[in-house]
């Protein structure tokens, strides 16, 4: 069989109807040629020779313009797209000014590992062309102990993460005394990164590295780089904590790319259900594998990257032997000794379909594909936009292809395809003063330095800070000084991505007296995954897991071959411990304050390959999850509930379809992720929550006394909506949520209002059977009340 | 509200005089502990505390000899001591450091600026810390010195009485560092050293210690001794090795917590066993000192030393390039009658001459450990070598091979097909096929 080029695939999908009726966008971003700028008197003849030999005989208008400023000592937040050849901005002046000043130092800091080594490749590259005696190292987890003292007073650019910023470097900040002595440059790559959880922490470790350069006496320069969002350069200056100037007109030039927003079809109008994201990536992704063209599938969940290989490696298996890794999975939780063979394999082509989650989003080098499929939208549009970078780096003709799942979020987007291909709507947030975060800091800064009266570290009163750690004898004051006065490390206590830094090791246990290790799960995530009773799945192999054992962090598994996989249920009751304010708005009293969530796993569903029927359900005993955040709420009293034509029931399920709405709707609105937020119906007092059970919706005491179950008469409370928080003390969220309660509640009203499906849908209001039949009616209902 | 109310009600420390507190309520206070426990996930210990400030206990100056001294930072408490020389402890005496051979210090340092210096030159540090953590926030609250003079062994343990009292520590540190030319330490390498260097960037002060030769007792004691203890902390050389029986003597975990106390409490007493501790270990590293420079000089005739430790010694004289004094502990070890140690020793002793071509004396060796032990296969393997390579005695290697096969049925295998081996090639070579 002849194969057809990508050009010829795509125009086949143009004159198809049946393709086409599902095609939202098909967008042809053309070519550009580029705009270039000479180089800058004062760069070094040497640079210019190196650079010439490799091409590079002007610069694009962009890096001309962040090499002046960098040079002139203004921060920088710079957002050109992938492969416009950021990694320049920096690295030329950072080697133009340790050619002329020896003692220069620049620290460049990459979220991941992988990352920081492809920049140090190409660094070395260009250092190893000048013949210059520039020493570049990496310094991480895996640095040898015999190469750290090296490294600490010979590199010149040193090249390392926040992580080990925060924990390896800054708590031994007096052997690293010429680094931060002649401290000129911080790069920080991949800026967007840093939001949320993980901003707030990194932003205060930059508050920690300001204060040791402050005390050796160095003031350096920021270089920022980040994926195009909304606000990068608020969001830079939250970061850094100092004015930044903002690049973002690229000058490169850009190679021509297809992009196609999919939405599947509606396969049940009653239901509003559509088809599967996952059948049109199994059935492009085959297309394109077929025809020789090497590509990559992005997937949403862990889950999805096994099943989707599996579907994909049962295609390309039929008829013909193949080599098993043609077409592989690839996720976090592999072991890294797989995980660089399959990425050989992509730059060698030995694998020609590779089905990932994010973990591929970030510049890991797996050289160029021709083609990039999102089954899903990946939860932002920066995240987009790099996932289709993933093909097509440097050169040639690629397609990227968007498919929509039924989920608000991937609907608003396709459906609204101007939204994703103009001025990005996205906004990083982050709240570096979360008082647990900030303590943690302030923690690890007084171990590294005293702190003096007067001083400020953060935006909350410092001096009642450290009175609090004086009290709880962490710190001792003498003079005008607070001390470090523990035995402790501080820095060990907290892991800067994760709630907790503990995981737990999946354990094969098929071969008597051969059990091996195959994966691990980080600790939230197993109660949901590897729970007792589950069916976990690598490369594409099942596992039952047989126990975990939440003690040792361990969960024994053993191979299966069963037709379903699993789903966790869990219950979430929400009690309000203190408002921070409250309006009243039509009639609903709207409110923001600290909440106390408590969660647990309770059963679990089992889900059948293919056909997603549901096909039993299992119990799971493992104890609670309690956790102290910020929520937003709003309570409908219930009189005003009555006034509605609608039995309790219904208008329950309503309040139900509201939720699910307002829950994306605000992920939207926050440009956060919809997981780190969460939405409960209950009371204020947690006393009566709402909760999936397998006989439907009931409504249950709350979780404090561990249930004695059984429904209770619906009309003992006023219905409260929470969304708040899901990280304990919160990350800003709901102050946002309650100051713009009114725009949610419009946006909510549009998405289901204009909503195509007929009694409620994933798309709007969830699940018809999760809400029941009259749910969006309901929900419609009870907004325009509450607009009134 | 205030920053640090709204952080107690998030750990769950808010005041219980919260308007409705029911059972509920309580429960809800312990769920907030619990999620604080998490966070924390190490709690600390704590260290100051409110209310014991007050209490006020005895000066450090009535527990320990010692006074306030001032520096140019201000004031900083000293305890000194002279220790006499002659008096004996365990099996030594501090006056037997006045005869230590400084080229042997210099081996044992790996650092030949040691041999022009004197044994007076040498300054002996340890220090008691806030904690084992390291890195800048572990503080050195007792630093801890001795030296040796005319008349006796002096010691100095300059105590911080608070963080305040560090930048003095340090000065008079660096003013009596000044004069001395080496620095001994147990471990002061990877730690002491590494704080102190700290100390003094954190203070802005120069590091008087940052080009001086320093001889870290740990590993030399490790390799030469470690071996035939469970460990090589400093308590068990002292029993083992220097005959000395502490007594009562506080663990090396409890000292942050006894500086945390008096912290709080400013009673002297708590750090009475603090300070007789560290200076207890300055005493000993001393002795050990002594004990190192006997062992590498003469051998088993050093007091408490095991024939491994001598076989130990000759290999660090041999790794150190210095052959024949590995040679003359081993010939003085292979005098020995028991059957064990001429094995060890003559084995190591012959591979040594081996090394340095002296092939008759190692033949030598050999025969003499077969007459002790026929079956000694080493040395008969060694010898048929020898005989057979480097002589062309053919016919004398076949003897002492056949020897070995006959007498010892209990061969292992592979050990007696590698013998049977060189037979088979031995008698070829023998007819003189090969040659």
């Amino acid at each position: 069989m002849a194969t057809l080029t990508l050009a010829e695939i795509v125009d086949r999908w143009e004159r198809s109807r049946r393709f086409m009726e599902n095609v939202r966008a098909l967008h042809r971003l053309p070519a550009d040629p580029g705009r270039f700028a000479p180089f800058p008197e004062w760069v070094r003849p040497e640079i210019r020779r190196v650079l010439e030999a490799q091409g590079i005989c002007a610069l694009y208008s962009h890096q001309a313009h962040a090499v002046e400023a960098v040079r002139k000592g203004s921060n920088i937040a710079l957002t050109t797209p992938t492969a416009s050849g950021k990694t320049l901005c920096y690295n030329l002046p950072v080697v133009q000014a340790i050619l002329e000043k020896p003692e220069t130092r620049a620290l460049y800091l990459f979220p991941t590992k992988a990352l920081a080594q492809d920049q140090m490749h190409e660094l070395h590259q260009l250092i190893a062309s000048l013949g210059a005696d520039i020493k570049t190292f990496t310094y991480d987890g895996d640095t040898p102990e015999e190469a750290r003292q090296a490294i600490r007073k010979q590199g010149h650019v040193v090249v390392s993460n926040p992580d080990m910023l925060h924990s390896g470097i800054l708590p031994h900040h007096t052997k690293w005394q010429k680094l931060f002595s002649n401290l000129r440059f911080v790069v920080l790559d991949e800026l967007h990164v840093y939001r949320g959880v993980f901003g707030s922490h990194v932003a205060n470790v930059i508050r920690r590295l300001s204060r040791i350069c402050r005390f050796y006496g160095s003031d350096p320069v920021f270089v920022c780089c980040s994926a195009t969002i909304a606000n990068p350069k608020e969001h830079a200056e939250h970061i850094i904590e100092r004015p930044v100037e903002l690049i973002s007109e690229s000058g490169a030039p850009r190679a021509a790319k297809t992009f196609i927003m999919y939405n599947p079809p509606i396969i049940n109008r009653e239901l509003g259900i559509r088809q599967s994201a996952m059948a049109p990536a199994r059935k492009i992704a085959s297309t394109l594998i077929a025809n020789g063209l090497q590509t990559i599938v992005f997937t949403t969940s862990r889950l999805n990257v096994e099943v989707l290989t599996k579907y994909l490696k049962d295609r390309f298996s039929k008829g013909r032997p193949l080599p098993t890794s043609y077409v592989t999975g690839y996720r976090g939780g592999y072991l890294p000794q797989l995980r660089r063979q399959i990425e050989a394999g992509l730059r060698d082509r030995s694998v020609m379909g590779v089905v990932s989650t994010n973990a591929l989003e970030l510049g890991i080098d797996i050289g160029d594909l021709e083609a990039c499929v999102m089954a899903g939208y990946p939860g932002s549009i920066a995240s987009t936009w790099q996932q289709a970078g993933r093909a097509g780096r440097r050169s040639g003709h690629s397609v990227a292809v968007l498919i929509a799942r039924s989920n608000p979020l991937d609907q608003f987007i396709v459906e609204h395809p101007d939204y994703f291909f103009s001025q990005t709507p996205e906004h990083c947030r982050l709240n570096p003063d979360n008082l647990l975060i900030l303590l943690h800091h302030l923690k690890s800064a007084a171990f590294e330095l005293p702190f003096e009266r007067g001083e400020q570290f953060g935006k909350e009163h410092t001096e009642e800070l450290l009175e609090y750690l004086r009290e709880k004898g962490v710190l001792h004051r003498v003079g005008e000084r607070w001390h470090w006065a523990a035995e402790s490390y501080p820095a060990d206590e907290v892991s800067l991505r994760n709630v907790t830094a503990e995981n737990v090791v999946v354990v094969d246990t098929t071969q008597a007296g051969n059990h091996r290790v195959i994966a691990e799960v980080d600790w939230d995530s197993a109660f949901t995954t590897v729970h007792q009773g589950a069916i976990y799945m690598v490369e594409s192999q099942q596992y039952h897991v047989d126990e975990l054992d939440l003690e040792r962090k361990k969960a024994y598994v053993r191979t299966v071959d069963v037709d379903y996989y699993t789903e966790a249920m869990t219950y979430t009751n929400v009690r309000v411990i203190e408002e921070f304010g409250s309006v009243t708005a039509a009639g609903a009293i709207v409110e923001h304050g600290e909440v106390q969530v408590v969660r647990k796993v309770v059963g679990f569903k089992k889900i059948k390959f293919y056909t997603s029927e549901n096909v039993g359900y299992g119990d799971v005993t493992l104890p609670e999850k309690d956790m102290h955040t910020t929520s937003y709420w709003f309570t409908i009293p219930k009189d005003r509930l009555d006034a509605l034509p609608y039995s309790r029931a219904e208008l329950i399920d309503g309040l139900l379809g509201l939720a699910y709405s307002l829950h994306h709707m605000a992920a939207i609105l926050l440009m956060a992720d919809v997981r780190d937020l969460d939405r409960s119906i209950g009371d204020k007092s947690g006393a009566w929550f709402v909760k999936h059970t397998k006989e439907g919706r009931t409504i249950v005491p709350g979780g404090l006394q561990a249930a004695s179950e059984g429904p209770v008469k619906a009309d003992a409370f006023d219905p409260t909506l929470f969304i708040y928080d899901a990280y304990p003390g919160g990350i800003g969220f709901s102050d946002l949520l309650f100051a713009e309660h009114a725009t949610l509640l419009g946006l909510a009203k549009t998405c289901i209002a204009s909503c195509p499906c007929t009694h409620g849908c994933p798309s709007c209001v969830g699940p018809i059977l999760e809400v029941g039949a009259r749910a969006k009616e309901v929900a419609l209902s009870i907004l325009g009340m509450l607009e009134a | 509200m205030s920053t640090i109310d709204r952080l107690r009600r998030m750990t769950g420390e808010a005041d219980a005089a919260a308007p409705d507190h029911d059972e509920r309520d309580e429960k809800i206070r312990q769920l907030r502990s619990r999620i604080r426990q998490i966070l924390e996930r190490r709690p600390e210990r704590p260290a100051v505390c409110e209310q014991e400030q007050e209490a006020r206990g005895l000066d450090l100056s009535l527990v320990a000899e010692g006074m306030e001294v001032s520096t140019p930072f201000g004031p900083v408490f000293v305890s000194t001591q002279k220790l006499d020389l002659a008096r004996p402890r365990g099996s030594r005496s501090l006056g037997e450091l006045k005869e230590a051979d400084m080229g042997l210090l210099a081996l044992l340092a790996a650092d030949p600026r040691l041999e022009g210096l004197s044994p007076r030159d040498g300054l002996f540090l340890d220090i008691e810390t806030t904690g084992l953590a390291g890195g800048t926030g572990t503080f050195a609250f007792l630093i801890g010195l001795g030296w040796l003079e005319d008349d006796g062994f002096v010691t100095h343990l300059i105590v911080a009485r608070d963080f305040i009292e560090e930048p003095a520590a340090l000065s008079l540190l660096a003013d009596m560092a000044g004069g001395k030319g080496f620095l001994v330490s147990y471990n002061g390498k990877a730690f002491d050293a590494g704080i102190l260097a700290t100390r003094f960037i954190l203070n802005r002060l120069p590091d008087p210690f940052q080009d001086i030769p320093h001889l870290d007792l740990l590993h030399p004691t490790r390799r030469l001794i470690g071996h035939r203890l469970e460990n090589a902390k400093l308590g068990t050389i002292e029993q083992w090795v220097l005959g000395i029986h502490r007594q009562e003597d506080i663990p090396s975990c409890e000292i942050p917590q006894r500086y945390f106390r008096y912290l709080r409490t400013r009673d002297g007493s708590v750090l009475r066993e603090v300070l007789e501790h560290n200076r207890h270990d300055i005493v000993s590293m001393a002795l050990l000192t002594v004990h190192l420079c006997e062992l590498l000089c003469h051998g088993h005739q050093a007091p408490n030393t095991a024939p491994s430790d001598v076989l130990a010694a000759a290999r660090f004289h041999c790794r150190r390039g210095s052959a024949r004094r590995a040679e003359r502990l081993l010939h003085g070890l292979a005098a020995s009658d028991s059957r064990q140690v001429l094995g060890d020793c003559g084995r190591e002793l012959s591979l040594l001459l081996k090394r340095s071509g002296k092939w008759h004396e190692a033949a030598g060796m050999w025969r003499r450990m077969l007459e002790a032990d026929p079956f000694d296969l080493f040395a008969a393997e060694e010898l048929a070598k020898w005989l057979e390579h480097r002589q062309m005695r053919f016919g004398e290697a076949i003897e002492v091979v056949e020897r070995v096969l006959q007498g010892s049925s209990a061969l292992e295998e592979p050990i007696r097909e590698a013998f049977l081996y060189r037979l088979r090639r031995l008698v070829r070579k023998a007819q003189g096929r090969i040659v």
